[in-house]
């Protein structure tokens, strides 16, 4: 015998020893019944008790008692879980705002440019307001006339020192600030000068 | 729930916490703030110290920072802080940083504190440590340069500042010295500090808190606040308020269109303000208010108030002293005061009750209400309504087109209006009245009577004394006179209209009347009597004169 054929010979045989071990363990199965309509009469069951739950008060509540357990169960995990993912985006938000420590006194380009665009907004609302306080500045007494006037007076000076700070430090958040605050405060005098009687 | 879904929820649980953990766990950085596409900032940290003592000085001047100075209890000055920068151009940026230092200059017993950046070498020429791509860059003054400092400073307790700073913010503690504090544009509180404090700021708000000492604060539009100052305390301001507690010894307040409020001065008090309100409280000295076109509140003040203002109520309760008030077009209310009361004012109602000493009004246009006077009370008013009562003193009411009503005078009363009646009720001694077309009612008057009034009624009832009364047509009634004592008469001419009077049936009357065109109806016998003989009546030749004269009928009656 060549040593091929042995070789062949030799995996026949383990193979036979497999599929008679196969065998075995099939043949100690159990025999499966014969229900050839099996499925069909489960449907039918199903189908039979479900009408029957629903004619019957006491079986719905005799389902439903077993929900409390259940919920009990389900919030018992569902809680913690929730306060753990809460505690933990909580954490995560206030540690992550206190990261970026002393908050910085220099304007980044988006917000500067977002503060150029309000001053440049209240220059505009300021400018319209002062066009109509002229008539009726000229027209109010003396004593108001020579208030407002000292008052506005005031707040262009203000005006004027922010620009020229801002000239040559024209991102300090604390100078922009201020000159916001100018804007708003020549804002509210012009607007209460139209509302005086 | 699926045992999946739970499971996730707890792996995210924990992929959170650990993301914090980290982040706890990270130092904080200089900022490299990556900004926007144009901008980059970068920062740098300074650290200075130096020997210090106590009585010394340390000045912190030309400064742009938010400062924080803060004793502690060593001898030393230690500065910490950090200058941030920004550019679109990030090597001039370190450049610059490189360029800034901070320094402590020691020279005497003062310290400088310095903040050198290269903005102040832009105009110098010559070498430094500058480049001079950066140097020309600054020069050429257009540039986008942004910078902002921060400074925490402290300082042995006894040390003396002097600050001289702009767009920042200062806050000073615990430090006690001569302070000399200059800010432009950001807020200055003092807090726990002592010695003198002058305090100049602009347009944000100074407050000084707990201060050992005087204190003197200049706050162009900006608000003031003033808590616990041990000492005296002065402020200037304008267009923003002014608020106190506390003041150790005198306040004064120049202040522009500003509210002032506040209480506890242990001191005199002088305060002047516009436009706005004014209310002061509790102050142990005297209270001097001038406040053009402010509504004033005043109380419990332990000596004299004196109050000039206009077009705006004032009100004053509680004053040991005397007051006064000098008004326009306001409406004044003056309750509880000690001394006298002077007030002036127009157009507006004034109203002064528990005085214990004497009232004076001068109301043009006002209507006046006076109740428990215990001193004179002298009125001068007009258009409105007068009304006196509980007048410890006497009564003088000089009106005109004014409704007068008097009660409860103890002593003397005198009144003169027109156009409108004018009654006296219980007046204590002699009443005299004189009211051009004014009806005048008087009753229970224990004095002698004197009414002048025309073409309205004269009645009188209930009098104790002598009655003369001078009508052009009014009539005249007389009644229920309670008493003629020796030495009386009554004296009633008027004309047109009738008198009417009854005499006390024991009253030892010597009876005259004279009519023109009238009719006597007499309970006296009558007889003719007169140079033309027209009905007269002379009846009895007692002791107390009674005339009686009209053109119009009398009626003498005698009362049972």
């Amino acid at each position: 015998m060549s040593l091929k054929k042995f070789d062949d010979y030799e995996k026949g045989r383990e193979q036979e020893a497999l599929e008679a071990r196969l065998q075995a363990e099939i043949d100690s199965l159990k025999t499966p019944i014969s229900a050839p309509h099996l499925w069909k009469r489960i449907e039918a069951m199903l189908r039979k008790e479900e009408t029957a739950a629903r004619s019957r008060p006491e079986a719905r509540t005799a389902a439903y008692s077993t929900r409390p357990a259940r919920l009990l169960r389900k919030w018992f995990i569902l809680v913690p879980a929730s306060a753990l993912v809460l505690i933990g985006i909580l954490l995560a938000l206030f540690l992550g705002l206190g990261q970026r420590g002393t908050p910085s006194g220099i304007l980044a380009g988006d917000a500067l440019q977002k503060i150029e665009l309000k001053e440049r907004e209240y220059v505009q609302a300021v400018d319209e307001l002062e066009k109509k306080a002229r008539p009726k500045m000229a027209a109010m007494d003396l004593e108001m006339v020579s208030l407002y006037r000292d008052k506005l007076e005031t707040i262009d000076a203000q005006i004027r020192r922010c620009r020229e700070a801002l000239a040559s430090n024209p991102a300090n958040a604390h100078i922009r600030r201020y000159m916001l605050a100018a804007l708003q405060d020549k804002r509210q005098t012009l607007a209460e000068l139209l509302a005086y009687d | 729930m699926k045992k999946k879904t739970i499971l996730g929820l707890s792996i995210f649980a924990v992929f959170l916490l650990v993301y914090a953990q980290m982040a706890v766990s990270t130092a904080p950085n200089r900022i490299n703030a990556a900004a926007g596409p144009t901008k980059t900032t970068q920062s740098k940290s300074l650290h200075e110290s130096v020997p210090s003592a106590p009585g010394k000085t340390v000045r912190l001047e030309d400064m742009q920072a938010d400062l924080t100075i803060t004793a502690w209890d060593r001898n030393e000055i230690v500065i910490e802080g950090s200058v941030e920068v920004g550019n679109s151009n990030p090597e001039m940026l370190t450049e610059f940083l490189a360029g800034t230092k901070l320094s402590i200059e020691p020279s005497g017993d003062r310290f400088s504190v310095k903040l050198h950046t290269p903005f102040e070498s832009r105009q110098k020429k010559g070498t430094g440590s500058l480049s001079g791509a950066l140097r020309n860059f600054l020069r050429s003054g257009k540039f986008n340069f942004s910078f902002s400092a921060r400074l925490d400073v402290h300082v042995p307790s006894d040390q003396s500042l002097v600050v001289n700073n702009s767009f920042g913010n200062i806050k000073l503690s615990g430090v006690n010295g001569r302070h000399d504090i200059r800010n432009d544009s950001g807020e200055v509180r003092v807090e726990g500090c002592g010695g003198t404090l002058s305090l100049r700021n602009s347009f944000a708000a100074a407050n000084v808190v707990h201060f050992k000492g005087p204190a003197t604060v200049d706050n162009k539009s900006g608000d003031v606040i003033l808590e616990e100052i041990s000492g005296g305390a002065e402020v200037r301001n304008s267009f923003k308020s002014v608020r106190f507690g506390k003041i150790g010894a005198a306040l004064i307040i120049k202040s522009e269109s500003a509210d002032v409020i506040g209480s506890d001065v242990a001191g005199d008090c002088r305060i002047a303000s516009s436009f706005k309100v004014i209310d002061v409280r509790g102050i142990q000295g005297r209270l001097e208010v001038r406040g053009e076109s402010s509504e004033v509140t005043v109380d419990n003040v332990k000596k004299d108030v004196v109050i000039e203002s206009s077009f705006k109520p004032v009100k004053v309760t509680n004053v040991q002293g005397g007051l006064r008030v000098i008004s326009e077009s306001a409406a004044v209310t003056a309750g509880d005061i000690a001394g006298e009361a002077r007030i002036k004012s127009s157009f507006n109602e004034i109203s002064a009750a528990r005085v214990h000493g004497s009232v004076t009004i001068d109301g043009e246009s006002c209507a006046v209400n006076l109740r428990e006077i215990d001193g004179d009370a002298a009125i001068a008013s007009s258009f409105k309504e007068v009304s006196a009562s509980n007048i410890g003193g006497t009564l003088d009411i000089k009106s005109q087109s004014a409704k007068v009503i008097a009660t409860d005078i103890k002593k003397a009363t005198s009144i003169a209006s027109s156009f409108n009646s004018i009654e006296v009720r219980r007046a204590g001694r002699n009443v005299k009245v004189e009211g051009e077309s004014s009806s005048v009612l008087i009753e229970e008057a224990a004095g002698n009577v004197d009414v002048q009034n025309s073409f309205k009624y004269v009645i009188l009832r209930q009098t104790s004394g002598s009655i003369r009364v001078v009508g052009d047509s009014s009539g005249v009634e007389v009644s229920q006179i309670r008493m003629l004592p020796k030495g009386s008469t009554i004296d009633i001419r008027t004309s047109f209209k009738p008198i009417i009077i009854a005499l006390p049936k024991d009253a030892d009357v010597a009876v005259s009347a004279k009519t023109e065109y009238g009719k006597i109806h007499s309970d006296y016998p009558v007889y003719l009597g007169g140079e033309d003989l027209r009905p007269a009546v002379e009846a009895g030749k007692g002791t107390i004169p009674v005339r009686l004269e009209t053109s119009a009928d009398i009626t003498i009656k005698k009362e049972l």
